[in-house]
């Protein structure tokens, strides 16, 4: 799965450690799922969602 | 929540390993010489050799402890990817040392399992943080 997750953080110039705070998970969680390493569960894809105030579909992409 | 890129739950887990090796340390040594110091009945002697084995038998569940305790989804994930790899690798080793030893090598005492899963399991730790940076 694709995610612009590091384009919508760069837009907010928000480190991956401020984003992690955010979203309180691990720093490595962000990088992970920014890299690709990692798909979130549905819970955190919707936190994520929230926080950048759009639908999941805008975040994240099958391929 | 991490700080310093660690989580609650690992510091919790790593305070907890400590102490319980701290406890193996202290129960090795004092079974150790009770079983080769002291005269003990073969009754006694079995007692005392379960006394170091409790700590380390504790460590493995702690690992289940981390795992119930820790919050964050990727570092849970994480350490179940370390699990899995200790136990394969383990489990390896272990097979084909006990067909070596059919085949004329020198006996493992069975403690050196759990000895060799901890070992992997702290490899297998460093090499996944090193490719998650």
């Amino acid at each position: 799965m694709k995610n612009r997750l590091k384009v919508l953080r760069a837009e907010r110039d928000w480190s991956q450690a401020d984003l992690a705070e955010k979203l309180e998970v691990s720093r490595q969680s962000v990088n992970a799922i920014e890299t690709g390493k990692y798909d979130p569960s549905l819970p955190l894809a919707f936190r994520i969602a929230r926080l950048f105030d759009l639908p999941i579909e805008q975040i994240f992409s099958e391929n | 929540m991490s700080f310093f890129g660690i989580s609650t739950a690992e510091r919790r887990y790593s305070r907890r390993v400590i102490a319980a090796s701290i406890a193996y340390a202290v129960l090795l040594v004092g079974e150790q010489y009770a079983l080769h110091r002291a005269h003990v009945s073969a009754a006694t002697g079995y007692a005392l050799a379960v006394l170091p084995a409790l700590p380390i038998i504790a460590i493995f569940a702690l690992v289940g402890r981390y795992l119930v305790e820790e919050q964050d989804e990727y570092l849970r994930m994480r350490m179940v990817r370390q699990i899995l790899w200790a136990t394969g690798l383990t489990l390896a080793a272990t097979t084909l040392w006990g067909f070596l030893e059919d085949a004329g090598l020198h006996h493992l005492p069975m403690f050196y399992v759990g000895v060799f899963w901890f070992g992997a399991l702290g490899i297998v730790g460093c090499l996944i943080r090193l490719s998650d940076r």
